[in-house]
């Protein structure tokens, strides 16, 4: 474990081995590959944490996503400080999912559960299309980018490895909004009304509680995350176009397929895998091949262990105990 | 304490409530007996407010309940132990009765936590249990003191002796009737006629959506005649 606080730096002239240089290249794909997931993380966890309570797979939540980048790309370009436009976006864009949750879902839920699902699908697509759309227009199809200098160009070491402040920033803001998720729904009566609209919506109407509320609530936190999200990847790869959730959304049918659905740690584990897996695909792979071997995890996962890393096969669709 | 007035529900258009008026005095244990489909559940689930009335009225303390959502009508202390028991079974006995407990809306609960596991000690060793793993009757058992945590003015149970094995059945009606001593008014639908009898104070015989009977369960019982026109095999298999 030489790469934890080596004596030398790396590539020191005095100590120069291939399989060092190799192994410290891993390495540092190694951590690239882990932040890069934990952005997986946040978005397909707030995607989750509405498949567990509304039972409803929100195709709009790449769109909001993307909304949230441009919108704070476009405070920025107004003159508007970067924290307080990432703020204002990532809040926007909770508002932006309750709109979705209030015009695709709500007036669906009087039908039976399988109509209801699979008329969502259709109706939180069109949300996305409409979105989508509208910032199609609003960038003329191009791909924008924040101006020079928006976040500082800084990096650090650590244990020999290199690491930006975006970076730091990053793990920072999915470590607060992990561990905000967890405070709220194991250590709060909100967060108990929710797991118990997850577990049955009916029981909950007879226990004094509105699940109308609890739908509104769970979209507008997914949306925060799929917001902070957003302006964490528009950051870093700073490049915004009205397309750049679709991939995402893409990424998250993986993720939460191999995590288990519901699963709150199942998800976070198979984001990091799965951002460490296509780090190392993309760097030592032919290009092109990364794609398929990720999305032939999603086939191995299926035939080895169909409910997925901690997902509860008994009940796969819920943000229960273990969830 | 409640009182339901020529209540009409329908499913689909089909009336499974023809206008069904009760009346249930504080403290008071009542029972509504009566065949497989004959509106009882329907009569129960529309107090609830989970099944929209086409007409008819609901009083909960000289208040109109009828036409609110179903939330609103436990917060105010009309509440429900489901058919089936509805526990959330992945959340703890301890989460699942703490979830009670929010439905309490300001009312001042008859039964404290601890009074509630000395109802059911049961509960008291698997506090810490997933819900969904326990039996049947310890479900029922927790769906009971789920709803008293709420601090209930009106208890309505549907069937909660089905499925349960009798000795279970018994230490749930054994509780059910500790209830109604201490003061609790409980309204019960139950399938198993000899054991809602013995428990409760008056009776309403339900058939086709409607009350045809109603009396004491002493009059009742032994209106040989009547329970088995009314109920047909269900005496056999009480």
């Amino acid at each position: 474990m030489w790469i934890f606080g080596g004596r030398s730096a790396p590539g020191d002239p005095s100590e120069t081995c291939v399989g060092r240089i190799v192994a410290w290249m891993i390495a540092q794909q190694i951590l690239n590959g882990l932040i890069t997931g934990s952005v997986y993380a946040l978005f397909a966890l707030g995607f989750t944490l509405v498949f567990s309570v509304n039972r409803v797979l929100n195709l709009a939540h790449g769109a909001v996503f993307m909304s949230a980048a441009l919108l704070s790309y476009y405070l920025v370009m107004i003159g508007t400080p970067f924290v307080i436009a990432a703020a204002v976006a990532t809040v926007v864009a909770g508002g932006i999912s309750m709109v979705v949750e209030f015009v695709a879902l709500r007036r669906l839920r009087r039908f039976s559960p399988h109509v209801m699902e699979f008329a969502a699908l259709v109706t939180t697509l069109g949300a996305d299309i409409v979105l989508v759309s509208l910032a199609h227009k609003l960038t003329a199809a191009q791909t924008v980018r924040f101006p020079f200098g928006t976040f500082p160009n800084q990096f650090f070491l650590l244990f020999g490895l290199r690491i930006s402040l975006l970076q730091i920033i990053i793990v920072l803001s999915v470590a607060c909004m992990l561990s905000f998720l967890v405070f709220y729904l194991y250590r709060t009566s909100a967060g108990l009304r929710l797991r118990a609209v997850a577990s049955s919506d009916r029981a909950s109407l007879l226990l004094g509680i509105n699940p109308n509320a609890v739908y509104a609530q769970t979209f507008f936190i997914s949306g925060i995350m799929a917001g902070i999200a957003g302006v964490l990847i528009a950051l870093s790869f700073n490049s915004i176009n009205a397309h750049m959730g679709e991939s995402y959304m893409l990424k998250t049918f993986v993720i939460i397929v191999l995590g288990g659905l519901g699963s709150v740690p199942g998800c976070v584990l198979a984001a990091l895998f799965f951002g460490v897996a296509q780090t190392l695909c993309v760097a030592y792979l032919p290009p092109g091949s990364a794609d398929i071997i990720l999305y032939a995890l999603l086939f191995g996962m299926l035939l080895v262990r169909p409910a997925g890393l901690m997902g509860n096969a008994a009940n796969i669709s819920v943000v229960g105990r273990n969830a | 304490m409640l009182r339901v007035e020529n209540l009409v529900a329908a499913y689909d258009g089909i009336k499974a409530l023809r206008g069904v008026s009760i009346e249930l005095g504080p403290g008071e244990f009542a029972a509504v007996i009566g065949a497989n489909g004959a509106g009882k559940s329907t009569l129960l689930n529309t107090v609830s407010g989970l099944v929209r009335p086409v007409s008819g009225k609901v009083l909960l303390d000289g208040k109109m309940v009828a036409g609110l959502p179903a939330y609103q009508i436990a917060r105010r202390g009309l509440l429900q132990v489901p058919e089936g028991r509805m526990i959330m079974g992945n959340l703890t006995v301890r989460e699942n009765i703490l979830l009670g407990s929010l439905t309490r809306n300001g009312r001042t609960p008859a039964h404290d936590l601890d009074g509630i596991l000395d109802l059911f000690p049961r509960l008291r060793e698997r506090m810490q249990q997933v819900a969904g793993t326990m039996s049947g009757g310890e479900q029922q058992m927790l769906a009971i003191a789920r709803a008293l945590m709420g601090a209930p003015k009106v208890l309505l149970l549907d069937e909660p002796s089905l499925g349960l094995s009798p000795l279970m059945a018994d230490l749930v009606f054994t509780a059910l009737s500790k209830l109604h001593a201490s003061g609790l008014a409980i309204l019960l639908i139950e399938q198993n006629v000899h054991r809602a009898l013995e428990v409760a104070q008056r009776a309403y015989v339900m058939e086709q959506g409607r009350i045809v009977q109603e009396g004491s369960s002493r009059e009742l019982i032994n209106d040989a005649r009547l329970i088995e026109h009314y109920l047909g095999g269900a005496v056999a298999a009480a």
